[in-house]
């Protein structure tokens, strides 16, 4: 598991540790009239603000949140090309893969289901996508349920009008899921798609945020026209 | 002596005696615009009510001991004295007596049921407490004592929040679109039961479109912050009627928005709140204003203005929320007011002086 340790020095130099010590990040900082500036190791201006009451408290927040999106990384669920019956802890889609038919199957793991937060594009989309092709591709969205139960599931179902399938994750899949929450936060691990084959192998995976909904969805229209050109 | 002279001499003097007369007619205000506005502010159908400081809470002893409140925006009563305040900085509500006097507190800070982050509204019904808990996203239900009792998801992120006994909640969303409806009604069990209201065309969709909402007496109010304008809807959602404040002040910074609107860029000055807070009492609608004074407008249910209680406003002060008791002549006999600026806290206020006409 991964654990930081830092140390803010009122001096110059801030030196970042992981457990396993593979991560050595040097940040400096610069006092200057009431003003602190931090820099990164390649010399930008990374965060800035007054010197008060407190100010050292407010840099290891800014430092803590830069060093875990530097670390992570979406290998640590699951690496593409491998199978999905390699990992434990997806093994609740196995099953699924059977029962769908299609020749493609897309998991998107949701931390939270949030349409304000910038869901209701990604919702909003992936409906449209899911109508053109459903006859290739089966979408089914997962909720964490250390977050949700299944009325929940329901309500939210209804509330955003999603037409593809929700449900929860087991025990098994939380369990993991909420590690890598602890070390990173609920934002990393929202909206991820997990692209498999019927046969299970994993395709791709990537996040389904924002633009990056479109490259996601541009690749699986490949695959659809790779297997037309096939046939 | 320069034949031009005298003409020159006889310019100046024109030029000066137009200046004196123009800054002699400007400073009485009989320039021909205000005459009409002043005959307007003569016709005056109301009552101005007079508010006088009661008390101020919470007191220094609950601030030194970490009881104190901090971006507390909003608050409800339970009609026997006890004030609920939900607090940003512990994430939590925090009670106290009618007296200031610091009680408890109300869950605390986290995404586990039963626990709250940035709450918003709280809407105090006959037996629980209802609290737009909008960094979970979702709505928390708690017992006057403090239990929590249940809660359910939001797809949405709603920024107002208003609930009846009868079992719904109405709910403003983030206005983005202009066919999307104002308000959505909610069931206690999270179900949306139907949405109305329609938006109004501007450049700047969202500020404009800010409305606050009270609901009671079978009807909802709904007010355009930034516009003063007042509509009614039955509570099935069709719409009895609208009107747009007339009052001096109102009118002024509503030409002020629409002025800003049309000026394009959203990086520009922003736009005045109008109205900051809406409740109904009765029948009545009461209305919460931050400028030119604190005041608080009671409107009847045929839409005119029968009270004004107003209180002086200090430089920076900045009120959010607030809550009328009634006295048993049917009278208002008390108002508090959450003040956010200078100092986070609640004004308890009584009617001291009317004004009849």
């Amino acid at each position: 598991m991964l654990k930081i340790d830092y140390k803010v020095k009122s001096g110059r130099i801030i030196i970042f540790n992981d457990s396993e010590n593979k991560l050595r990040e040097i940040f400096r900082i610069r006092h200057k009239e009431g003003f602190y500036l931090l820099f990164g190791k390649d010399g930008s201006l990374i965060a800035s603000g007054l010197l008060k009451e407190g100010f050292d408290k407010k840099l290891k927040i800014v430092l803590n949140t830069l060093l875990r999106q530097m670390v992570f990384s979406l290998s640590l669920l699951c690496k593409e090309g491998d199978f999905i019956e390699q990992y434990s802890w997806l093994s609740q889609l196995q099953p699924l893969l059977f029962i769908s038919e299609k020749q493609y199957v897309l998991f998107i793991l949701f931390s939270y289901y949030c349409g304000s937060c910038g869901l209701n594009d990604v919702i909003e989309k992936l409906n449209d996508f899911y109508l053109a092709h459903r006859r290739e591709i089966e979408i089914i969205g997962i909720l964490n349920s250390y977050y949700y139960n299944q009325i929940d599931v329901d309500l939210l179902k209804e509330q955003s009008q999603v037409i593809f399938p929700l449900m929860l994750s087991d025990n098994n899949m939380s369990s993991k899921w909420n590690l890598l929450i602890a070390d990173f936060s609920r934002e990393h691990l929202n909206c991820i798609g997990i692209l498999s084959s019927q046969e299970g192998k994993i395709l791709k995976v990537g996040y389904l945020s924002g633009s990056m909904i479109n490259d996601f969805l541009g690749s699986i229209k490949n695959y659809f026209y790779e297997d037309e050109r096939v046939k | 002596m320069n034949p031009k002279e005298p003409i020159k001499l006889f310019r100046y003097l024109l030029i000066t005696i137009f200046l004196l007369a123009f800054g002699f007619f400007m400073k009485l205000e009989v320039y021909p615009f205000s005459k009409a506005e002043k005959n307007q502010q003569r016709k005056i159908t109301y009552r101005n009510i007079k508010l006088e400081h009661l008390l101020s809470f919470p007191v220094e002893k609950d601030i030194n001991s970490g009881n104190g409140l901090w971006d507390a925006r909003y608050f409800c009563s339970d009609g026997k004295g006890r004030y609920y305040i939900s607090d940003s900085r512990f994430h939590c509500l925090l009670v106290y007596d009618r007296n200031g006097r610091y009680l408890f507190r109300i869950s605390r800070k986290g995404n586990a049921p039963g626990e709250l982050l940035s709450p918003r509204q709280v809407v105090c019904l006959k037996n629980f407490i209802i609290v737009n808990d909008s960094g979970n996203h979702r709505v928390s239900f708690f017992s006057y004592n403090g239990e929590f009792l249940k809660s359910f998801p939001l797809y949405k992120s709603y920024y107002e929040m208003d609930a009846v006994e009868e079992g719904k909640i109405f709910a403003v969303p983030l206005f983005l679109k202009i066919d999307q409806p104002l308000i959505d009604v909610l069931s206690f069990d999270g179900k949306i039961l139907y949405s109305f209201g329609k938006g109004k065309k501007f450049t700047n969709l969202l500020p404009l479109n800010s409305i606050k909402i009270a609901a009671g007496a079978n009807k909802i109010f709904v007010a355009f912050e930034s516009l003063g304008i007042l509509q009614t809807y039955s509570e099935n959602g069709s719409l009895i009627k609208e009107q747009e404040l007339n009052e001096y002040f109102i009118r002024e910074q509503r030409s002020i928005n629409l002025k800003r609107d049309k000026s394009l860029s959203r990086s520009n000055l922003g736009f005045v709140t109008i109205i900051q807070k809406i409740r109904t009492f009765g029948k009545d609608l009461f209305l919460l204003c931050n400028f030119p004074m604190i005041q608080i407008i009671q409107i009847s249910e045929s839409g005119d203005i029968i009270n004004k209680y107003w209180t002086k406003r200090e430089s920076q002060t900045m009120v959010t929320d607030f809550i009328v008791s009634q006295s048993k002549e049917d009278e208002i006999s008390e108002i508090s007011i959450l003040q956010m600026n200078p100092e986070n806290q609640i004004k308890i206020y009584k009617t001291i002086r009317v004004d009849s006409n």
